[in-house]
């Protein structure tokens, strides 16, 4: 009789002990996917605001140097792109082909003094740095979090409940090579 | 027995090499001595004195803090991420409204950076900021005449922000991330609550077995959680980390400064070199 009464505790005790580690591991990885998500929806505001200032930036570069034709194409298609939605993945690309053409700009505005010292220009650069700067710092934000995120739920024994409660890997906002320089402006 | 501490030690090994990276990864920033820290040496007594006025009457009237750094260079960083840094460590600006500005000039780079907190984006949006640079700094800066300009342009910044006074340092709705709040958990019946708070007592036994390892606390820490009681493992979603805690081992050098307020940038503001 005594040793049903401590089989039955050992059961219960067992269920109760791993009952309690999926719950908790369960919150931590809500959690953690709840604060990623957030700072993505912080790195699409970025991409967002950048999306914004073309526009203006093109119609005051196409007043000083209409002829740059296929750059200010390559920018307007990019962005094009990026307002087509997709998946994260689809973004994060479609956010490098856009910096890479706005980089090139950059290196052919050297040749146009007028519109290097038009007023406009000049505060639709300031603009557009500072939305660089911001986008590299929430898309390190988010790096972060995912990293952290990413061990989580590869490490043993995380991985055995993330596969089982459908916890997926997210990808990693890599910066392309041209967008580590944020861009600089000069006098 | 043998092994979960080969396990455990192969879990720890892969955290430590990973806070290794951060911390490799993390910039050396400078305690600030007070609102102005010039570690450059280019401000003299009278310069200082009046910045420290400006700044004082800003926090006053409009809570919207002001930081004056100067250093001879960033290197290796670049003057966009130091100011980041900078900003996230000494959290500048009031919590909550994230009202805070620093101006950073890096002397022998000749570069300089204005960074504004998520609450003065829209009082100082980059163009505007790139403005005061351009009329007001610069050209005392080229001229070599460093205290001149950053009195000069710290006047601007903050004429703009005392112009709109209270409302106008309230943080832009759509900037700044939100706050996630766990939701309760909420048991209907005696006995759920009994097996809840049962629950409770079990996993807070293993967590104290499951989490000896510092440099996991220290990557909890460092994602900006307070992780509060293990069963509800959500916490406040990490944006809980700021305010005067972030203080209480800062070490200053002038003990009459009690530290900024707790705001965070998103990196907005202009600079560049001159």
């Amino acid at each position: 009789m005594k040793s049903v009464w401590i089989i039955l505790g050992v059961v219960v005790l067992a269920a109760v002990v791993v009952g309690g580690s999926v719950t908790s591991k369960w919150n931590a990885l809500v959690a953690m996917d709840t604060d990623i998500k957030a700072k993505w929806a912080q790195v699409e505001n970025q991409l967002q605001r950048r999306a914004d200032l073309i526009p203006n930036l093109v119609e005051t570069v196409k007043g000083f140097a209409a002829q740059e034709r296929t750059i200010l194409e390559a920018i307007a298609n990019a962005r094009a792109k990026m307002a087509g939605g997709g998946s994260v993945s689809d973004r994060m690309a479609g956010s490098n082909e856009l910096s890479s053409a706005l980089s090139r700009l950059l290196v052919v505005v050297e040749n146009y003094p007028r519109l290097k010292s038009d007023a406009t220009f000049i505060r639709l650069m300031d603009e557009l740095a500072g939305t660089e700067n911001r986008l590299s710092v929430e898309r390190k934000r988010y790096n972060d979090s995912l990293q952290v995120y990413t061990v989580a739920i590869r490490q043993f024994p995380g991985n055995l409940f993330a596969s089982f409660l459908g916890f997926k890997e997210h990808p990693f906002f890599e910066a392309p090579p041209e967008a580590r320089q944020v861009p600089q402006v000069k006098f | 027995m043998d092994w979960r501490r080969s396990l455990g030690l192969g879990v720890w090994l892969t955290l430590v090499a990973l806070s290794a990276l951060a911390s490799a990864a993390a910039l050396d920033v400078p305690s600030p001595a007070g609102p102005v820290t010039d570690l450059a040496g280019v401000l003299d007594g009278g310069a200082r004195q009046r910045l420290l006025q400006m700044i004082e009457e800003v926090r006053e009237r409009t809570t919207a803090e002001i930081a004056v750094l100067t250093v001879p260079s960033t290197a290796p960083a670049t003057i966009e991420e130091y100011s980041v840094s900078v900003f996230d460590r000494w959290k500048i600006g009031k919590r909550g409204q994230d009202n805070g500005l620093l101006f950073l000039v890096a002397v022998r780079d000749r570069r300089l950076r204005i960074t504004t907190g998520y609450g003065l984006e829209a009082l100082l949006p980059d163009g505007k900021v790139g403005e005061i640079r351009d009329r007001e700094i610069v050209p005392s800066f080229r001229a070599g005449q460093y205290a001149e300009g950053i009195l000069r342009g710290t006047e601007a910044l903050a004429r703009v922000i005392l112009a709109q006074g209270q409302e106008g340092t309230q943080r832009h709705p759509a900037t700044r991330p939100a706050r996630h709040r766990s939701r309760y958990w909420s048991g209907s019946t005696g006995i759920l609550l009994g097996l809840f708070i049962l629950l409770i007592l079990f996993s807070a036994g293993l967590s104290a077995m499951d989490r000896p390892s510092a440099a996991w606390t220290r990557a909890r820490r460092r994602r900006g959680g307070s992780w509060g009681p293990f069963w509800f493992g959500t916490g406040s979603g990490g944006w809980s980390g700021g305010g005067s805690s972030g203080w209480s081992g800062g070490g200053f050098s002038s003990g009459s400064f009690g530290g900024f307020g707790g705001g965070s940038t998103g990196g907005g503001g202009a600079g560049g070199s001159w």
